[in-house]
């Protein structure tokens, strides 16, 4: 069959759609199927729980109603995300969506990282948490090297002199400091 | 006379002069950086302002705003890669220019463009203060309320080819301003019997996760890079002179910037958009646009750099802001309990005057450091990209933890840094996530203040500004997907 003869919505022989066709053909981004089902998951979660989670007080005016507003951002995000899922249904599909699903995963070993260094600075000190940290994540990240390992211990003990001592934001000392006698423990606490 | 001598006495005070400084040339390095960027360094900076007043608190964060682009310029140009986002239309000139030998020249013609857009947005700006202080009263509930919803429908549409996705993620940050107790009535929103959510979803939490936490993840995931750049030889004043010849640009440029930055939602992209395109179209040279054309690259720098001053205008006269940047300034002044708005430009006209001032200042700190230090910045630009990242992520605890030492506000940044990771990954954007949690929440208010005062919905648009914004809105949306029908059939031919 020619390709004049070919319909305008059945694909070619080389596999490709047909012209009409490739409006509508759009190639997925990895992961895009993946995430358009996820929020629209979480959006229909948020709405059944509409009527639970935000109130509709009986003879009170609609624009002072609780519930208005989660109802807004809740509708408006059925409406886009719907849109969302139609378009990234509607494109062609990719196979790499496995694969960057394993790479959002793998991002969760460095957030367990950060959760671990916060656990740490109550522990341990800012000062000693923020110089470990900085110093195992270099090794972790395979850059370790002697110029390295020294920017790494520098930029830790940079950031605990600019933020506590001179900026004096509010970063409580750890729990090792109380094994020190008072005055070095106050000295500890206020400054690292 | 007597508000700029007071304007003047606000800025002779050594913490704001400091804050000037360190803002400035911190923005400067920040920009160079590929990928930290202005968003990630205010983000980190914030909480560390909330213990100044509120002018050198701001000053700092507007050093860092003003001067990111004048330092993501240099890696634009001389290695290719956009230092940050707005950066990219530079790479477009500036890097051929270099390939040429002329990089001193091209740095030149960036440093002039942005000078010159940066001090003409904010004379702009002062000259307009007088005519604000006047129209900025007549802004109610109501108009502020339009402005708030004008800035949504805006940051939606501005995102073309991404409308979609914008409309999520601007409900989603809707949603948000919602979770927790609410004012009126005190009943609980979508709290799940979580003391922890009945306290509201904290701004700066979201702010960091989804900037600073989500760009480390990034870089730490992503294999190691190490730019390379070759020092500049040659002097940058031949470029800045070479600005006399394309004054009509760059003057073009920085209006369209400062005009675009005034409107909320809008921002340095589609002023690039407007000034390159307007450039290109009255260029003799037209097929030199894309292979080292002096007018894209003046046309690209001025309109990013006069958007920063204008952006503040919503901010203060209406307290709204424009875009996300602004969004995190927005909590320096809830911190401080001063209420941006109409108030504040009739009561502290001195404070505005100040921190117009204070952005002048900048670009002349930023030139002048520039001018000398462009070779040492390169060596900062060399940095590991995985060594940033875990630099970002351990930058990223200060804020989250010094805002009331709680673990919990730490898990929830971390939280919004894997969506906002997610989102990078995906190449979905992230600031309207931020306007609609900060613009949600003006609405919702402004909407209960307004609605008490008018007897029926037409009543709420019956006086001339409400008028001019409601049409605003129907006009923009009616373009909007006007465009959006375009695109969708020119992709289809």
């Amino acid at each position: 069959m020619s390709d004049a003869a070919t319909p305008a919505t059945q694909r070619t022989l080389s596999g490709r759609p047909a012209p009409r066709d490739r409006r509508y053909r759009r190639t997925r981004r990895p992961g895009e199927l993946p995430f358009a089902l996820l929020f629209m998951g979480f959006a229909l979660w948020l709405f059944s729980h509409l009527g639970t989670e935000a109130r509709w007080i009986p003879r009170l005016n609609w624009f002072q109603q609780p519930a208005l507003w989660p109802a807004i951002a809740i509708y408006g995000m059925l409406f886009f995300g719907v849109l969302n899922l139609i378009a990234s249904l509607m494109a062609q599909g990719s196979e790499r969506d496995r694969r960057e699903i394993l790479t959002w995963v793998a991002a969760l070993e460095y957030v367990g990282w950060y959760l671990a260094y916060a656990w740490a600075v109550g522990q341990i000190g800012y000062l000693p948490a923020t110089m470990l940290t900085m110093l195992l994540l270099v090794w972790r990240l395979g850059i370790a090297s002697r110029a390295s390992l020294f920017w790494a211990a520098a930029f830790a003990l940079g950031v605990v002199v600019v933020f506590k001592a001179l900026l004096r934001v509010g970063i409580p000392g750890g729990r090792l400091y109380a094994l020190f006698p008072p005055d070095i423990q106050r000295f500890l606490s206020v400054y690292f | 006379m007597d508000t700029l001598l007071s304007a003047i006495d606000i800025l002779a005070r050594w913490e704001v002069l400091a804050a000037l400084i360190i803002g400035s040339v911190g923005g400067v390095i920040v920009g160079a950086i590929p990928g930290v960027g202005p968003p990630v360094a205010i983000a980190i900076a914030l909480p560390a302002t909330f213990a100044f007043d509120p002018i050198v608190g701001l000053t700092a964060l507007l050093g860092i705003y003003g001067s990111s682009m004048y330092g993501g310029a240099i890696p634009a140009i001389l290695i290719n890669t956009p230092g940050t986002p707005v950066n990219a239309l530079t790479t477009y000139n500036g890097y051929p220019m270099t390939q040429r030998g002329q990089a001193a020249r091209a740095l030149g013609l960036a440093y002039g463009a942005s000078f010159i857009a940066g001090a003409f947005s904010v004379i702009c700006l002062i000259l307009l203060a007088p005519v604000l202080a006047v129209v900025a009263p007549m802004f109610g509930s109501r108009e502020i309320f339009l402005a708030a919803a004008l800035g949504i429908v805006l940051v939606i549409l501005a995102h073309r080819g991404q409308m979609i996705a914008a409309g999520m993620m601007a409900f989603f940050g809707i949603f948000l301003a919602t979770v927790g107790m609410e004012p009126i009535r005190y009943t609980r929103r979508f709290a799940f019997d979580q003391s922890w959510l009945a306290q509201g979803i904290d701004l700066i939490a979201v702010v960091l996760g989804l900037f600073a936490i989500s760009q480390a993840l990034v870089l730490l995931i992503e294999p190691n890079k190490r730019p390379k750049a070759a020092r500049v030889a040659g002097s940058f004043w031949s470029g800045m002179r070479e600005l006399g010849s394309h004054k009509r640009v760059a003057g073009v440029s920085s209006a369209t910037g400062t005009t675009m930055g005034i409107l909320p939602g809008v921002g340095e992209f589609t002023a690039q958009f407007f000034s390159y395109t307007y450039a290109m179209k009255t260029s003799k040279t037209p097929e030199e646009f894309g292979k080292g054309s002096p007018e894209g690259l003046i046309a690209s720098e001025s309109a990013n750099n006069a958007v920063p001053a204008a952006a503040m205008i919503p901010l203060l006269a209406l307290g709204i802001p424009g875009e996300a940047l602004t969004a995190m300034m927005l909590s320096v002044f809830y911190v401080h309990n001063v209420v941006p708005g109409p108030g504040l430009f009739q009561n502290s006209m001195d404070f505005v005057v100040a921190l117009y001032l204070a952005l002048l200042l900048l670009n002349v700190a930023v030139l002048a450091f520039l001018l000398v230090s462009t070779n040492v910045i390169l060596r900062i630009i060399e940095i590991p990209t995985r060594f940033l990242g875990a630099a970002v992520l351990v930058l990223s605890f200060v804020g989250a933890y010094s805002m009331r030492n709680s673990l919990l506000d730490v898990a929830v940044a971390a939280g919004f840094g894997v969506i906002g990771f997610i989102l990078r990954r995906l190449d979905l954007p992230i600031v309207p996530i931020i306007l609609g949690m900060v613009l949600g929440g003006i609405m919702e208010n402004r909407l209960r203040t307004a609605m008490m005062r008018v007897d029926g919905p037409l009543d709420f648009i019956n006086r001339p500004i409400a008028a001019i914004l409601f049409a605003l809105i129907l006009l923009v949306i009616a373009l909007g997907l006007r465009s959006a029908w375009q695109d969708w059939r020119r992709r289809a031919e």
